[in-house]
């Protein structure tokens, strides 16, 4: 562990590593895996909001009243961090504007509203021919990556244009693509990947050629998916790439994260602070791989996804469902929400975010619609004091101490949070699930994290005002300098001036005395 | 239709402080019924008596504190702290022992310090202390194991030296004997070698007479913590490889002053304390690393005061001195974060 964190001995994948922390999970996922992945009918109204990634909100570059047809751009990307986004079917633009999204604090962002004409006409740029991928230069295959929208969609949304070309110096030479579903209840991978495991193969061959120099191509499975492996060995003798290999992970949350998966696919640690493409790695996950696939090789933009539907609800499911979609629509079509569910989660138990609205529609990065019964859901009221009983440290993955960090930020000393490494969290959720004092540790953990940009933002602000403040008293100080300068030099030139007069007077005396003085001697 | 919010996760832990709690008193059980069968019925009186007085202390410092009742009477701490402590005590002490430990325990260890999750020391060991400190006589008079004594006490006889605090009949020597440590002490103290001291009837084949008995049935109860994941297997491993680690070559040296490293460890209450005292988590270290030298530190204050201490048995007070040392350990011992260079 201590033999460096930048050294790789085997090639990635051939031996497992451990992973710091983590916790068993009963993974509930077999409820919604009945049904193959379907397209639900079409909804009357779809919803799209302009930031579904991360980075800057996408600008519309479509008008209120305006026809639209399928897979046509409807907003350009904010900057150059950001995604393009494509109409799901066509029909009518009937609003932009604020609608109800999910996020934490802002309950409504701007949104356009499509009310589809059922006829789902395609855009003619969506049925042009285009060459082979093999064919295409990594740098146009970038660019098309980027002209279908796609991002992250295992939930962190990240442009995946953006995660193909590598600032560093090492080249980027393993693609890991992620199957490993860390939450219980998500299946919408497990099932994407039983029905369509060459796809999604074909999909991580064209990001290897987008990349370039990539010797490894690593699909990541969990090992309670038994079935789906014997499906992609098949695919994978049908696609004869040398690159491929399977490897089946252990199902322990939260093995399917980013640096856990690196971690134990390679050995190697992802700094903190930094990027996996350091490491000469780019992990994707299987829903992202197999967009690609369609964007290059079937011409459809990212417009859907498949979600997983699940929890009480009285039919789980996946569907394969039109970004934009109500949340209602996907539950009525799932048999409607079981008695007493008072949460729905996007995503999972343990990371997805609350809903608070069910008006709220489909994104890109929503994996799943779990609904949770009240019986289900923590009571705040149990919460008991820390009894420092070193569950929480055992169990996290950031190897940090979670109970001594709780106590920090209670304390609101953020000086004392930042040196416990608050910012290295990842906000797992391990440390809640095992604590038995129930104690909301990371609720607690991302308010630490804002009290941490609040201070830094404050330190920055103070900073500036001290800069402020010097720069005023340096122009302060050289205005009395001119000043004084300026006084100085006026004195100087009264003295002068006098000095002069002196002067003058004095030499009008002497030639006065002399006239004097030869008038007496004449 | 609108749903409620909070923040991740949603689902609750499958643990709980009471839970915890319980398994440990759970655990508890088979050292204590093998405690009783060779001391006698005064081992469940004191253990009776304890969680009386630690239960009226808690109720009246909750209120006093204004804390809610239903939650924190329920939490089953101060129960383990009365177990604890009353195990410790001489099944014939007298009843005051467990008010004097318990308003010490519970009380000050406990409230004044900030309540549950907060006590910097063990309450139980802070109570021991106390006693053991301000009346030291009261530890001379341990009873006898089953086969050694003289006479069998009737329940009535029990209860009438622990509530009179007098011996029945007049004569503590008579229900009383020394125990192997203390024999063992005043032994080497006169000059005797080990071997002639171990010739003693209290002493069985490695341990105590009966002690060692004790000593194995609170092994299984430990094992059983560490099965459930109650507790980590770092403190106690810890603590008992250092008392053997230790031992064993000044037995080897000189095998007729150092008493066999076996007896260490079955005699007193050294294996109580490896899986249930010095495992406290809240006045324990809260590190890997720190948990290890938590346990190393127990086991060599422990086996100091055996050897030049005053007192009969020394885990008290080695748990108490590495309870102020746990947050100094901890500081330094903090594992490196992922990610972090090594
Ligand atoms: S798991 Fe909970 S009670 Fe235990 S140390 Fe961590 S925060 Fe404290
Ligand atoms: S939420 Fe943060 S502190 Fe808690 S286990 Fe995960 S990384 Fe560790």
């Amino acid at each position: 562990m201590t033999a460096g964190i930048n050294t790789q001995s085997h090639p990635p994948g051939e031996y497992l590593h451990n992973f710091p922390g983590g916790v068993k999970l009963r993974h509930f996922k077999r409820i919604s895996c009945h049904h193959p992945i379907a397209r639900p009918p079409m909804p009357e109204y779809l919803s799209l909001p302009l930031k579904q990634h991360v980075g800057d909100s996408a600008v519309p570059v479509v008008e209120v009243g305006q026809a639209v047809l399928k897979g046509e751009p409807l907003a350009r990307p904010g900057s150059d961090f950001g995604a393009l986004l494509h109409a799901p079917t066509s029909g009518r633009i009937t609003a932009i504007g604020p609608q109800p999204v999910i996020s934490r604090d802002h309950h409504t962002g701007d949104c356009i509203t499509l009310v589809p004409d059922n006829e789902d006409s395609w855009h003619p740029d969506c049925q042009r021919m285009i060459p082979d991928w093999r064919h295409m230069g990594p740098e146009e295959l970038i660019r098309r990556i980027a002209d279908a929208g796609i991002v992250g969609l295992g939930g962190a949304v990240f442009p995946t244009h953006r995660k193909l070309t590598s600032n560093f110096a090492r080249p980027i030479t393993t693609l890991i693509l992620n199957g490993a579903e860390c939450e219980p209840y998500i299946s919408c991978d497990e099932m994407l990947m039983r029905q369509h495991p060459e796809q999604v193969l074909l999909g991580g061959q064209i990001l290897a050629h987008a990349i370039g120099t990539v010797e490894h191509i690593i699909i990541a499975l969990e090992d309670q998916m038994g079935e789906v492996e014997d499906d992609f060995q098949r695919a994978r003798r049908l696609i004869d790439d040398p690159r491929i290999r399977i490897c089946r992970v252990r199902t322990i949350y939260p093995e399917g994260g980013e640096r856990q998966l690196i971690k134990v696919l390679t050995g190697l640690e992802v700094p903190t602070g930094g990027y996996p493409q350091q490491l000469g790695i780019v992990c994707v996950n299987i829903g992202t791989a197999w967009s690609v696939k369609r964007a290059l090789v079937d011409r459809v933009p990212l417009i859907e996804r498949v979600v997983t539907v699940t929890g009480a609800v009285n039919d789980p499911r996946n569907w394969l469902t039109l970004l934009g979609t109500p949340v209602s629509h996907l539950l009525n079509i799932s048999g409607g929400l079981k008695p007493n569910v008072t949460r729905l989660v996007m995503g999972g138990p343990v990371m997805g975010m609350a809903i608070r609205d069910d008006a709220i529609s489909i994104t890109k990065g929503f994996n799943c619609l779990l609904a949770l019964q009240s019986r289900q859901l923590r009571n705040p009221e149990q919460s008991m004091p820390c009894i420092n009983c070193m569950e929480c440290v055992r169990v996290c993955p950031a190897r940090l101490m979670p109970q001594m960090l709780y106590h920090s930020i209670r304390n609101g000393n953020v000086a004392r949070s930042s040196d416990l490494s608050l910012s290295d969290c990842i906000e797992c959720g391990c440390c809640d699930l095992v604590c038995p004092s129930h104690i909301p540790l990371t609720e607690y953990f991302r308010l630490g994290k804002s009290q941490l940009r609040s201070s830094l933002h404050q330190q920055q602000r103070a900073l500036k005002s001290e800069q402020r403040h010097q720069a005023r008293e340096a122009r302060l100080k050289t205005e009395q300098a001119r000043q004084q300068q300026r006084r100085l030099s006026r004195q100087q030139a009264a003295d002068d001036r006098q000095q002069a007069q002196q002067n003058i007077a004095a030499a009008l005396a002497r030639v006065r005395s002399k006239q004097k003085n030869q008038d007496n001697e004449k | 239709m609108k749903f409620s919010w909070s923040g991740a996760p949603h689902v609750p832990a499958q643990t709980s402080v009471a839970g915890v709690m319980q398994q440990v008193l759970l655990a508890l059980v088979p050292g204590v019924m093998a405690l009783t069968w060779f001391f006698g019925i005064g081992v469940l009186i004191q253990i009776l008596l304890a969680l009386f007085f630690a239960y009226l202390f808690e109720y009246l410092m909750l209120i006093w504190r204004k804390q809610p009742l239903a939650k924190f009477m329920r939490d089953y701490s101060a129960a383990v702290t009365a177990v604890l402590f009353a195990l410790c005590i001489p099944p014939l002490a007298p009843w005051w022992a467990s008010l004097v430990g318990m308003l010490f325990a519970i009380v000050i260890a406990k409230h004044l310090f900030g309540g549950l999750g907060q006590n910097r020391f063990n309450p139980a060991m802070v109570g021991l202390a106390v006693l053991l400190i301000s009346f030291p006589l009261i530890f001379t008079h341990w009873s006898p194991p089953r086969s050694l004594a003289e006479i069998e006490l009737s329940l009535a006889q029990i209860l009438a030296v622990i509530f009179t605090g007098n011996p029945f009949n007049g004569s503590w020597d008579a229900i009383t004997m020394a125990t192997p440590l203390d024999t063992l002490r005043t032994g080497s103290a006169r000059g005797l070698l080990v071997t002639e001291v171990r010739a003693a009837p209290v002493f069985g084949d490695f341990g105590g007479l009966g002690w060692e008995w004790v000593a194995n049935w609170y092994f299984l109860g430990g094992l059983w913590l560490l099965y459930r994941r109650v507790i980590h297997w770092r403190v106690p491993v810890a603590m008992l490889t250092t008392v053997f680690i230790l031992t064993t070559p000044l037995y080897l040296f000189d095998p007729d002053a150092n008493p066999l490293p076996l007896q260490h460890i079955f005699s007193g209450a050294t294996v109580l304390a490896a899986f249930f005292i010095a495992t406290d988590p809240v006045s324990g270290c809260s590190t890997p690393k720190g948990q290890l030298l938590f346990g190393c530190g127990v086991a060599i204050l422990l086996l100091t005061i055996r050897r030049w201490g005053a007192y009969p048995d020394g885990v008290a007070f080695a748990i108490l001195v590495m309870n102020m040392f746990a947050p100094l350990i901890d500081r330094y011992t903090r594992p490196r974060v992922f990610g972090h260079p090594g």
